[in-house]
């Protein structure tokens, strides 16, 4: 197994700068006074696009391409979106707005949502879209043969979700049973034309797939293998004609190749995580800047089930009291992140469940020091490492190699745990060796912590992969079994409660007890930087976002984008 | 002649069999698959347990390994290469794609190159220690010593960002799939191959030719009296550019291979890119066709280094 071990040199180098940070005050750079750029647009109306006189071209970027362009096989949440549409779609305030279709209602129970079409939706093709297409599309996606992925968005419990047509503009979904978050996950279901792919004999390798048809304000006009795709305005599109000409879709690959490009009007928009990079063109102007945090935590998991040192809460405990994950986010992202107390972070779509009040782990390592002499451990053989009953309190994480954010916050990890007098080695993998081994059911056996990133919440649901005791040891993020059947029953009631609001104590309670259990030590919600040249109107400004990652909103309301 | 081709010809069919076998049992023991692998970065879903053996079934990965091997096999005899388990797409078609694409920066960087480093070589190497050569060789060496990622994103700051002349990326810009927009998206990575490979090739060319000039049948030509010319052209120049031909023949390969650093900060859907690629995916189908493609042609490489030589130099006959 090929693994690497991070030198002793960059976590003394990231030591010396914690502490430097600590004496200076917040190193945020401070914001020019921009004379050149001009106040931007602001409120963008849902639907209704200013038209501008000469409809201009986006040049955008990605790293990641969809390799199958059919919504069969893939969600519609990222770069699909531009192409193809779902039923319903999140609107950036997070609640849940009209797609292809117009209107839904459900009934008491929440077992059967009807959903009223639009009438007025055609194909790239000129065809019309209707129930029909909505019904073949689901089929398809549970349709053992095709072994699609998106069909986890289809399922209660392991249980498909059925569909059926009630006439030409409507459907109805039965659930196997009232299921919170079903509109959330629909949101990620994109619609195929039946009329294209009834007659194909093998879907998944289709032609189709590299020349989607879809719904969706932009047609794909060219896709150049590696290289780009070139979309063009769908000027039928139902909500009115797009602000855009069309799209020119680069698929890049190195970020620095990314960032020249983008300075230079190559591109339009572009990701970046690098902290000089995003002070350039703060002080350039003419750039808007997204810092978003998604919402994916970052946590240290434990081995829970195998590993005796952390059976103990109170160890578990002094370890988050140990780790200055303040201190990290301001020097290893920058402030960026957001610390995580409660396992929802209190932005983007879940913040409505998110419990601002769970116990919280600030940095105190004399606390995390007493706490361990309690628990039992001591170093009395005074080699620097607590020990107890003979045995020294040493572990080691695996990780991911490659992400140098990542990378670094470990390190952080390891020299505070070395502070309180615990040994913990790092042990990085290679991306696929990585992912193979969190998703080994025997890992338990063969690792004794991991330092993962847990997936973004478009749902609060997203705790039961985390917590749920049925998550494991099946390829989910409960990485070492954590059970504790007050929470199971939490979260169960809050994935079979419909209503919001109904929702929200069975999250605010399963917080706390996962706050104070702290099976795995949260560390951080990571996020993204994007850059956009201030030429892109009709993006709404970063505040209004709430912490949505832009690069979702920019192809979930592509129609409303104009460029000068 | 004819006869040593075709047996050299035989005898690469089970040294590529061996090679597929080696390989297909190396990429597989790999850890990780294609389908753990396959993740939206963004998505951050997990994919349920059952549905994960649904696909392995599907994929016919569950099977024992040499099931698995002859079945590779016979569809490659048939000439089918399979189909890419991420993009779900031929793997000969992908291929296919990605070739011409190398091959444009590839051969234009090569003939570059070689335009540059021959006159550059054959005057070191004539003029052995003059401050031409020495100013030459400082500065090739700076060049043959850099990293071709580095000369790429500083080529891309001076040429892109500072003076604007040159697109940075891709193969084409909106609007321009033309061949004049391709050129000029071709400037910087062809110069960053040439500024880093023609040191390379300027240092063999010198060295051939400063042999050259102290071996004996270059003194004969000399001692008979004929002009310099003559003598520099016929005899040095002759034989000091049988190396080259060499090592043509040895790059025949990474011509076509590609080059992955390159590629990727240049934003070039080249050979390089779809190989590594495929490697960080498990996408076992690709993988197998682009090891097994480089492999036969660093073999033809030989080869043709080899025949060459023969047309080249008639002191070497193979019989």
């Amino acid at each position: 197994m090929k693994s690497k071990r991070i030198p002793l040199l960059v976590t003394g180098c990231l030591v010396i700068a914690l502490v430097a940070s600590a004496c200076a005050p917040a190193a945020t750079p401070t914001p020019k006074p921009k004379p050149t750029a001009a106040p931007k647009a602001t409120a963008v109306p849902a639907t209704a696009v200013p038209t501008p006189k000469a409809r201009g071209t986006l040049k955008y970027s990605i790293y990641w391409e969809p390799p199958v362009k059919n919504p069969i096989f893939e969600g519609v949440s990222g770069d699909m979106a531009w192409f193809f549409d779902p039923l319903i779609r999140f609107e950036y305030d997070g609640s849940i707005v009209p797609r292809l279709a117009e209107s839904w209602e459900y009934d008491p129970e929440g077992l059967e949502w009807t959903f009223h079409l639009r009438t007025n939706v055609k194909w790239h093709d000129g065809e019309a879209f209707s129930a029909d297409d909505v019904v073949f599309t689901i089929n398809k996606i549970e349709d053992p043969d095709i072994a699609s992925p998106v069909l986890s968005y289809l399922q209660v419990s392991g249980e498909n979700i059925q569909v059926q047509k009630v006439d030409a503009h409507t459907v109805k979904f039965t659930l196997p049973q009232p299921y919170g978050p079903f509109l959330t996950n629909l949101t990620n279901v994109g619609i195929a034309p039946k009329h294209i792919l009834e007659n194909v004999a093998d879907m998944e390798i289709s032609d189709f797939n590299q020349q989607p048809i879809g719904t969706g304000p932009f047609r794909v006009t060219e896709v150049v293998d590696g290289d780009h795709w070139t979309l063009e305005a769908n000027d039928d599109f139902y909500l009115g004609k797009p602000g855009l000409a069309g799209l020119f879709i680069r698929i890049s690959g190195d970020t620095e190749a990314v960032v020249a490009a983008l300075k230079t009007g190559e591109l339009d928009i572009a990701e970046t995580e690098e902290i000089t990079h995003l002070d350039w063109f703060k002080q350039e102007g003419g750039y808007t800047i997204y810092t978003c945090t998604p919402g994916g935590g970052a946590l240290l998991f434990l081995n829970l089930l195998e590993e005796p040192l952390f059976k103990d809460v109170r160890v578990r405990q002094a370890m988050a009291y140990a780790i200055d994950r303040q201190g990290i986010v301001d020097t290893i992202t920058y402030g960026y992140a957001v610390v995580a107390h409660a396992a929802i972070i209190d932005k983007g779509f879940s913040a409505w469940a998110s419990n601002p009040n769970v116990t919280r782990y600030d940095y105190n390592p004399e606390k995390a020091k007493d706490i361990l002499g309690e628990a039992g451990w001591t170093d009395s053989d005074g080699d620097g490492i607590l020990d107890k009953d003979g045995k020294p309190f040493r572990f080691t994480t695996t990780m991911q190699s490659g992400y140098a954010t990542y990378e670094n916050t470990v390190a952080v990890i390891q020299a505070n745990l070395k502070q309180v007098g615990i040994d913990m080695q790092i042990q990085a993998l290679e991306r696929s060796a990585f992912r193979a081994l969190r998703a080994d059911k025997a890992r338990a056996d063969k690792t004794q912590a991991m330092f993962s990133g847990a997936g973004i919440p478009f749902d609060p649901d997203l705790m039961y992969t985390t917590y749920h005791s049925s998550m494991y040891p099946g390829g989910s993020v409960n990485l070492y079994g954590y059970r504790n059947e007050r929470v199971d029953e939490l979260l169960d009631n809050g994935r079979t409660t419909v209503d919001r609001e109904a929702r929200k104590p069975f999250y605010i309670e399963a917080q706390q007890i996962v706050a104070d259990e702290i099976p795995y030590i949260p560390i951080y919600f990571y996020w993204i930087g994007w850059v956009v040249n201030d030429r892109v109107k009709g993006l709404p400004k970063p505040e209004d976002l709430g912490g949505v990652d832009p690069t979702y909103y920019i192809g979930w309301f592509a129609e409303r984008l104009s460029i000068e | 002649m004819l006869r040593y081709i075709s047996r050299r010809l035989l005898s690469i069919i089970p040294l590529l069999l061996a090679i597929s076998v080696i390989s297909f049992i190396l990429i597989r023991v790999a850890p990780g698959d294609p389908i753990i692998t396959y993740e939206d970065p963004r998505g951050g879903r997990q994919v349920p347990p059952e549905e994960l053996e649904r696909m392995y079934e599907k994929l016919g990965l569950n099977d024992p390994l040499h099931v698995q091997y002859w079945r590779w096999l016979r569809n490659v005899l048939r000439g089918n290469l399979g189909y890419s388990l991420t993009t779900k797409r031929p793997t000969m078609e992908m291929i296919m794609q990605r070739v011409p694409n190398t091959l444009r920066l590839t051969v234009v960087a090569l003939i570059t190159t070689l335009l540059l480093a021959i006159p550059l070589g054959v005057m070191c190497g004539r003029y052995q220690n003059s401050l031409f050569d020495q100013v030459i060789s400082a500065i090739t060496f700076v060049g043959f010593s850099l990293p071709n990622f580095w000369v790429a994103l500083m080529l891309i700051y001076l040429f892109g960002v500072n003076l604007r002349w040159l697109p940075i990326m891709g193969m084409a810009s909106v609007g321009g799939n033309s061949f004049w927009a391709t050129l000029k998206h071709m400037v910087l990575p062809v110069s960053t191959f040439v500024l880093v490979d023609v040191g390379g090739w300027m240092r063999y060319q010198r060295a051939g030719v400063i042999e050259a000039m102290q071996e004996d049948y270059t003194r004969t030509a000399r001692a008979k009296g004929l002009p310099e010319r003559v003598v520099f052209f016929r005899h040095v120049w002759r034989n000091a550019v049988l190396p080259i031909v060499t090592f043509l023949g040895l790059s025949l390969s990474s011509l076509i291979g590609g080059a992955f650093l390159v590629e990727f900060v240049f934003a070039w859907p080249g050979m390089g890119r779809l190989g590594v690629e495929a490697a960080l995916a498990r996408d076992y189908p690709v993988v197998m066709a682009v090891t097994m493609l480089s492999s036969l042609l660093i073999m033809m490489g030989n080869l043709v280094a080899d025949i060459t030589y023969a047309l080249v130099d008639p002191r070497i006959r193979y019989d």
